[in-house]
């Protein structure tokens, strides 16, 4: 049959390798494959963190010279691990420097490959993936068969395993690796702690706020609900109000909260998409046709300056009541 | 110098005029109309503003049904000099390999050209994957997800990729390819007289050469458009009397802290 005996994951994050493992330890169960986890660049306590979640075997790199490592970089040294290996199965963390690994790697093997994969298991010989497509409107179900496959997974989609493992571990070095792309400047954002994902209940706001100032309302109004902030992409990805991973949505994050309360966003489908698990769904919007009516529990057509302020109040008076 | 740049345009099913049939739950393209995918008229933006700045052509390339036809007119209205259509009859069915391969296939016919230039993912399936395999396939620099783009004039391409953990300043030599992002400008709209100009210009359809069925690893098994039902209860009135009708909603669903 096949000398393909291995299941090779990595991501750029650690957090994002951990979660990996979740899947990695179920399919490497039921394809019998030996479970190997890459990470590249990271510091010993980073490398720590995956050291029990792993199933068998842990691979540190190291690439001296480079201190952004470049999806470029990973393609080329995981190159190198892949013709050692020979992986039936490559698990790829689905950020947007995942994705490029992902293509590359699967270029290099041509095999198979699907993204952004909120799904993935094993069944008579094939390898099942579900994602999203059309704008989040859709699911897709597919299957990819041949000798190897590459599959990057949306990231917060499984939670890591529990620590229970003792991997070996080995140490590998790389250096003078000749690069097409040089990185100029690396201008790190600050994450902040809130984790979205895991959120009851969510205040989120869009393109009707007029101003950033105009946060405050917002954030008076999540106070009362002890709810998190979100935004839809243009507040995050084109004004910056709000950081990016406050950004709800299919190229965002996916959200299932008790209450999502949606603030001036008119509700495309690449929103709806972040937001379709939410238990319930609240609208405040001007426009009476805006796309959001359709998706929602209850809505309030109305300008969110007024309503906002109101409802705020409301609130507060209700819970003083009690 | 100069800049011969090829853009790549999809034609895609409207997402938004999808058609889910109710017992079943699959999606149904009969009778949904086409557009161009939305990502791709920044792709475009971004080729049409390098070329005010520097000189050169704009060629698009598609790879997708004769239906195509009609977002490549866009492509020329909004500027583009030629357009080629690489004719297939579903490319839902196809792998990024094989995409990839007929793309590089007609970039060698379209030589000499100096960049390539993507958009974040297609407005349809939003895979991402392809320019990764064509960077792979012919060992050209990527620079992927771009929020700016510039063009010196020694041939170094320069840029800001926009990831999730920050922006990434790097660059390249040309021939590169790039993937940009939907924030890295505002797309033209064309012009009526530009919609009417854009019938004269060049647009080559072309059959893949070899037109043998490769091995297809990845296949969609189906299609689900299944969404949760919403109630749809909108408030419309008085400020205060739509605020307390909507708080005694909360509060009976239980959604209140």
């Amino acid at each position: 049959m096949t000398d393909r005996t291995t299941l090779l994951s990595y991501s750029e994050d650690v957090d994002i390798s951990a979660e990996l493992q979740s899947v990695a330890n179920q399919l490497s169960e039921s394809m019998n494959l030996t479970s190997i986890a890459v990470t590249i660049n990271q510091s010993e306590e980073e490398n720590d963190r995956l050291s029990r979640v792993v199933k068998d075997e842990l691979i540190f790199v190291t690439a001296r010279d480079y201190n952004y490592v470049t999806p470029e970089l990973a393609f080329q040294i995981l190159k190198k691990i892949v013709d050692e290996k020979k992986p039936r199965l490559i698990i790829i963390g689905s950020t947007r420097d995942g994705k490029e690994v992902a293509g590359m790697l699967a270029s290099y093997l041509d095999c198979g490959v699907a993204s952004d994969c909120s799904s993935v298991t094993f069944d008579s010989n094939r390898i099942l993936i579900q994602r999203a497509a059309f704008g989040g409107r859709v699911t897709a179900s597919a299957e990819l068969t041949g000798e190897s496959a590459v599959i990057a997974v949306r990231p917060h989609v499984y939670r890591p395993p529990e620590p229970k493992f003792t991997p070996s571990v080995k140490r590998q070095e790389y250096q003078d690796i000749t690069l097409s792309v040089v990185v100029e400047s690396v201008a790190r954002k600050v994450t902040s702690a809130t984790d979205l994902t895991k959120a009851e209940r969510i205040v989120s706001v869009g393109r009707g706020l007029k101003r950033k100032d105009d946060l405050a309302l917002i954030q008076k109004l999540a106070d009362e609900l002890s709810a998190a902030i979100g935004c839809s992409r243009p507040l995050a990805a084109d004004l910056g109000w709000l950081p990016e991973e406050t950004h709800i949505g299919l190229t965002g994050v996916q959200v299932k909260p008790k209450l999502y309360v949606a603030i001036g966003i008119s509700g495309q489908l690449q929103h709806l998409a972040g937001i379709k698990d939410s238990e319930l769904i609240v609208a405040i919007n001007t426009d009476k046709s805006a796309p959001i009516f359709q998706n929602c529990d209850y809505g309030i057509i109305g300008d969110l300056y007024q309503v906002i302020p109101e409802l705020t109040k409301a609130i507060t008076q209700l819970k003083n009541k009690k | 110098m100069p800049l011969n740049i090829v853009v790549l345009l999809k034609h895609i099913y409207d997402e938004n005029q999808l058609k889910v049939d109710q017992s079943t739950g699959q999606v149904s393209f009969q009778g949904v109309p086409g557009k161009l995918s939305t990502f791709d008229r920044n792709s475009l933006e971004a080729a049409l503003r390098l070329k005010q700045k520097l000189g050169g052509s704009i060629t698009t390339l598609t790879v997708g049904p004769q239906e195509s036809e009609r977002s490549i007119r866009e492509g020329l209205a909004m500027g583009a000099d030629r357009a080629m259509l690489v004719k297939v009859a579903n490319i839902l069915e196809m792998s990024a390999n094989e995409v990839a391969r007929i793309i590089i296939n007609q970039l060698e016919s379209l030589k000499p050209w100096h960049l390539l230039v993507a958009s974040e993912g297609g407005a349809d399936t939003y895979t991402s994957i392809l320019p990764s395999i064509i960077a792979q396939k012919t060992g050209l620099p990527l620079l992927s997800y771009l929020k700016s783009l510039d063009v010196l004039e020694d041939g170094t391409i320069k840029g800001d990729r926009a990831l999730e953990r920050g922006i990434i300043t790097v660059k390249g030599k040309l021939p590169a390819i790039v993937s940009v992002v939907s924030e890295i400008n505002e797309p033209r709209i064309p012009t009526l007289l530009q919609i009417m100009a854009s019938t004269k210009k060049e647009l080559k359809t072309v059959i893949p050469e070899e037109n043998k069925q490769e091995d297809r690893y990845f296949k969609i098994l189906s299609l689900s458009g299944k969404s949760r039902e919403r109630k749809r209860i909108i408030y419309e009135g008085s400020t205060q009397e739509v605020v307390s009708k909507l708080v005694d909603s909360l509060l009976k669903e239980g959604a209140l802290p």
